[in-house]
C-alpha cells in the first residue's frame, strides 16, 4: 500500500516536471489580431540631412604602399597610361646535382619566368609583346626616374610575343639563356631582378599577380643538358634593403607608373588611378544623433564629377571602409592605411568613371559601429577605395566641401529617438 | 528596510515568473495585464467559487485560520492562449507560478500567514511584419514586442478564531513589480537599415491592506467576505517616477455548504481596477470589473487507496483593460481534481480550465486551454 502511495507522489512530481517541460517550449509564430489588439506597436521615425558633417575630407596617395599591390599593371596605353612592373629574384640556385655530386652549372637551357594573370586586367586587340630587363643596379631601383632608365634595349633580357588568345592565366616569359648564366657566374651578387613591359601595336596592357596577391612568379632554367637533371626553380625574393626586414619582403614585387594622365584630384575627391588615390572622410555627427537615437539608416550622398580618365568607360568597384584608427593617430594618410575588411559594414559601390551626377553610399553599418565603440576610443571615418587600388587606371571623383553647397557631400538619416513603449 | 523588501519582492519575481511566448495579439493581456485571480488550484477548479472561503487563496485573509497546521503551498500553471482574428490565428504559451504561501500556526485560534500571488500578468509577445517608406523607397521589416513581468500582491495576513463559527482576518498588501519589455525591428534590407532594438523596464510599488470573516451560521454552510482597499501604487521607469494611481481595492463574498461528500459553492467580487487609472496612458485605463463563481466539489472513486475528489467549475467576469475600447469578457469552465499523500501531510491538485474572451463587436475571440498543478505540504 505504501509503495503505491509512493507511485502517486511520482506520479505527481512527473505530471509537474512535464507542465515544466512543456510550457518551456516555443511555439508557432503568429500575427492574429496585430495591429489593433497588439499592445504598444508605435515606432516614430524621423528624417533629416546634414550638410555640415564632415570635418576633415581629402585625397591621400600612397596606397597601396610600393611592393603591397596585389595586382601589377603593366601597360602601354599610348599617351595615357605606361606602367611597369619589377620582380626581384635575388637568390638564384647556382648549383646541381648529378648522380649525387653537386656541381656549379656551367650551362643554362630553357630560362624563363612563370607568372600567373588576372585575365579581368588584360586588354588587347593586337598580338602583345612582353619584355623583360635586367634592372639590376646598385642604385635605388624603387625611384621610378631610376628603374625606368633601365628599360633600355642593351638590358633586354627576354621577350615574348603572345597572340591576344594566348594571354591567358598563366604565362611564361622566355628568358636569354647566355645572360641568365651570365649573371649566375659573373660577380656578385648573382641575382636577376627583371623588369617587365608590354608593347604592341595598339593599346595593350596585362594584370600580374604578385607575391601579395598569391600569384608566387617563379624563374626556372634547366642547369644541365642531362635530362635526369631536374629544372631548377627559383621563387621571387628580395634580400634589400636589409634594414627594413618588412620593405625587404615587400619589395619582392613591385609597381612602376612611367606615365599617367591621372593626375591629382585637386580640390576633388579621387578613388582609384595610377598612382592610386584614396578619399578620407571624417565626420562630425552630433552625439545626440548618433549615441542617443538609433540611426536605422544613414546614406552619405556624394556628386560624382565625370571623368575622362583611363578606361573611364569600363565599371570601377568601390569599397567604402571603416577607419580603425585611433584618435591618437593624427596623421590622415596613415589613418587611411588602418581599415576594417571591405564589404564588412558598407556595402561596395560599382560606378562609371566617365557618369556624373549624386550616388549613394549607405553607411548605417559604420554608424552602429561608431555607437558602440563611442567617441573616445576610434576615429568616425572611411575611406573610399578602388577595389584594384594600384593595379586599375579608371578613377572616380567627387565634389569635396570646398565645392559650391549644392554639390558638396550630405547625410541623410533616418533616426529613431526613442521607442514609446514600457508604460502602456 | 522599503528597499531591502522591493529587492526581495522582484528578486522573488523574477524567481517564480517564468514565461514563454510568441507572437499575437491579445484580448486578456491588455494594458498592464491579465489579472490570474489569485485562485488556488482548489478554487480554480471550482470556478473561483471557493475563492472567500479559501486558505490557500489570497483573498479572504480570515479563511488563513482554516490551515490550522500551518504549511507551505506552491502553485504552477501553464497557459495555452489562442487568438482568433480576422481568419488568422496565433497562440502563444504562458508558463507562470503564480501563487506561494505559507503560514504558521499562533495557538489554538491563530494563523498568521505570507503569500506571493500575481496580480496582473502582463506577458505577451507580437510579431508582425510592416513595410515602412524611407524617401520614396519601400522596405519591408520584422518587428517583434515582448513583454515579460509582473505586478505582484505580496501579503502578510492574520486570522483569528472568535468563536467556532466566527473568524476574522486581517492583511497587509505590498504590490511590487517588474516588468521587462523587449523590441526589435529586423529589416529586410539588412545591409541599408540598421536593426533596431530596444529595452524598457518598468516597476511597481504600492500597498494596501485587506479584511475579512468567515461566519458558519449552521453545520453546513459557511459564509465569507472580505475587502482590500489599496493604497498608492508608483510607477517608475528607469528608476524614474511616472506615474502615481492607487492600488486596485476589491470587495467580494462567497457561500459555501458543505456536507459529506459534497460542497457548492458560488463567490461574487467586485475589483475596482478603475482605481489605477492614470498609471499609465489613457489608451490604458482600467475598467472596475465583475467576477462570478460556481462549483461544486464531490468525493470520487479510490486510486491507491486514496479517494480523489472530482471537481468542476464555471466562471464568467469582465477583464479591467479594454481591447480596442471594448471591454472583454471571459467565460471559463474548469474541471479539477485532488488527492493527498505522504500519509496525509501532501495534497496535490490538479485543474484545467477552458476560457473564451471577447470584446463586444471586435473580430477577435481569444481562446485559452490552462493547466494547473499545486502543491500542499502541512506539518
Amino acid at each position: 500500500m505504501y509503495g503505491l502511495r509512493n507511485r502517486f507522489v511520482g506520479i505527481a512530481v512527473l505530471a509537474a516536471l512535464v507542465s515544466g517541460a512543456v510550457a518551456c517550449s516555443e511555439d508557432l509564430n503568429g500575427t492574429a489580431g496585430c495591429p489593433s489588439l497588439c499592445p504598444e506597436q508605435r515606432v516614430d521615425s524621423r528624417d533629416t540631412v546634414l550638410d555640415a558633417f564632415v570635418s576633415v575630407d581629402t585625397t591621400i596617395l600612397g596606397y597601396p604602399a610600393i611592393g603591397t599591390e596585389s595586382r601589377l599593371l603593366v601597360a602601354s596605353r599610348g599617351d595615357t597610361l605606361d606602367a611597369r612592373a619589377v620582380m626581384r629574384f635575388d637568390t638564384l640556385v647556382q648549383h646541381f646535382t648529378r648522380g649525387g655530386t653537386d656541381s656549379v652549372i656551367y650551362t643554362v637551357d630553357s630560362a624563363g619566368v612563370n607568372v600567373l594573370l588576372d585575365t579581368t586586367g588584360t586588354k588587347a586587340t593586337q598580338p602583345v609583346t612582353i619584355e623583360l630587363y635586367d634592372v639590376d643596379t646598385t642604385a635605388v631601383d624603387t625611384a621610378v626616374s631610376t628603374a625606368l632608365a633601365l628599360f633600355r634595349p642593351d638590358r633586354l633580357i627576354g621577350s615574348k610575343t603572345y597572340a591576344v588568345t594566348d594571354l591567358k592565366d598563366t604565362l611564361r616569359v622566355p628568358l636569354d639563356n647566355d645572360k641568365v648564366l651570365e649573371k649566375l657566374r659573373g660577380t656578385e651578387p648573382r641575382r636577376l631582378r627583371i623588369g617587365f613591359k608590354v608593347a604592341s601595336s595598339a593599346s595593350a596592357q596585362i594584370r600580374i599577380i604578385s607575391r601579395e596577391g598569391g600569384g608566387a612568379p617563379t624563374l626556372t632554367y634547366d642547369p644541365s643538358p642531362d635530362t635526369a637533371v631536374h629544372s631548377v626553380i627559383n621563387s621571387a625574393t628580395s634580400l634589400t634593403p636589409t634594414d627594413n626586414p618588412t620593405l625587404k619582403a615587400d619589395l619582392t614585387d613591385y609597381q612602376i607608373v612611367a606615365k599617367t594622365l591621372s593626375g591629382s584630384a585637386g580640390t576633388l575627391l579621387g578613388v582609384g588611378g595610377l598612382p592610386a588615390q584614396r578619399t578620407y572622410l571624417r565626420f562630425d555627427i552630433p552625439a545626440r544623433l548618433i549615441d542617443s537615437s538609433t540611426v536605422v539608416r544613414a546614406t552619405l550622398l556624394l556628386t560624382q564629377v565625370p571623368a575622362t580618365s583611363v578606361d573611364a568607360g569600363d565599371t570601377l568597384t568601390i569599397y567604402p571602409q571603416v577607419v580603425r584608427a585611433g584618435l591618437g593617430v593624427t596623421d590622415v594618410g596613415r589613418s587611411a592605411g588602418i581599415l576594417n575588411i571591405p564589404n564588412l559594414e558598407i556595402d561596395s559601390l560599382r560606378l562609371k568613371p566617365s557618369d556624373g551626377g549624386v550616388r549613394a553610399v549607405e553607411i548605417v553599418g559604420a554608424l552602429r559601429q561608431w555607437k558602440a565603440v563611442g567617441l573616445t576610443t576610434l576615429q568616425r571615418a572611411i575611406v573610399l577605395r578602388s577595389s584594384t587600388e594600384g593595379a586599375s587606371a579608371p578613377a572616380v571623383f567627387f565634389y569635396s566641401t570646398d565645392a559650391d553647397p549644392s554639390q558638396r557631400p550630405r547625410l541623410r538619416l533616418t533616426y529613431i529617438d526613442q521607442v514609446q513603449f514600457g508604460v502602456p | 528596510m522599503r528597499r531591502s523588501l522591493v529587492a526581495l519582492s522582484i528578486g522573488c519575481a523574477m524567481s517564480v515568473i517564468s514565461s514563454r511566448s510568441n507572437a499575437q495579439g491579445t484580448l486578456g493581456a491588455q494594458g498592464f495585464g491579465y489579472p490570474p485571480g489569485q485562485l488556488s488550484v482548489f478554487s480554480r477548479s471550482l470556478g473561483g467559487a471557493t475563492g472567500e472561503t479559501d486558505p490557500l487563496s489570497p483573498i479572504n485573509p480570515a479563511a488563513l485560520a482554516l490551515m490550522r497546521r500551518g504549511g507551505m503551498y506552491l502553485q504552477s500553471e501553464q497557459e495555452r492562449r489562442e487568438l482568433e482574428s480576422g481568419g488568422q490565428t496565433g497562440s502563444m504559451n504562458i508558463y507562470r507560478f503564480p501563487l506561494f504561501l505559507a503560514a504558521v500556526p499562533i495557538g489554538s485560534r491563530g494563523v498568521l500567514g505570507v503569500s506571493y500571488s500575481t496580480m496582473l500578468d502582463r506577458t505577451w509577445g507580437t510579431e508582425i511584419r510592416g513595410s515602412t517608406s524611407f524617401e520614396g523607397e519601400t522596405v519591408s521589416f520584422t518587428q517583434s514586442f515582448q513583454s515579460e513581468g509582473a505586478l505582484n500582491d505580496v501579503r502578510f495576513a492574520g486570522s483569528w478564531a472568535l468563536r467556532d463559527n466566527l473568524i476574522l482576518g486581517a492583511a497587509v498588501h505590498l504590490f511590487p513589480g517588474e516588468n521587462r519589455l523587449t523590441m526589435s525591428r529586423q529589416f529586410d534590407d539588412s545591409l541599408t537599415f540598421a536593426p533596431l532594438g530596444d529595452t524598457s523596464t518598468v516597476n511597481y510599488w504600492g500597498s494596501g491592506y485587506s479584511v475579512g470573516l468567515l461566519w458558519r451560521p449552521i453545520r453546513t454552510l459557511t459564509v465569507g467576505a472580505s475587502g482590500r482597499i489599496g493604497a498608492k501604487l508608483d510607477l517608475k521607469e528607469a528608476d524614474t517616477l511616472k506615474a502615481t494611481a492607487k492600488a486596485p481595492s476589491r470587495f467580494g463574498a462567497g457561500i459555501r455548504w458543505d456536507v459529506p461528500g459534497l460542497t457548492a459553492a458560488f463567490r461574487v467580487d467586485r475589483t475596482l481596477w478603475s482605481d489605477m487609472k492614470g498609471l499609465g496612458s489613457a489608451g490604458a485605463n482600467p475598467e472596475d470589473a465583475w467576477d462570478l463563481g460556481v462549483g461544486v466539489d464531490a468525493v470520487g472513486p479510490q486510486i491507491f487507496g486514496q479517494h480523489v475528489t472530482i471537481r468542476a467549475g464555471a466562471r464568467r467576469r469582465t477583464l479591467p483593460f479594454l481591447a480596442d475600447s471594448q471591454q472583454v469578457h471571459e467565460t471559463a469552465f474548469t474541471l479539477g481534481t485532488g488527492a493527498p499523500f505522504a500519509r496525509g501531510r501532501a495534497q496535490v491538485d490538479f485543474f484545467v480550465e477552458r476560457a473564451s474572451r471577447t470584446a463586444g463587436d471586435v473580430d477577435a475571440t481569444e481562446r485559452s486551454l490552462s493547466f494547473g498543478v499545486g502543491f500542499t505540504i502541512r506539518p
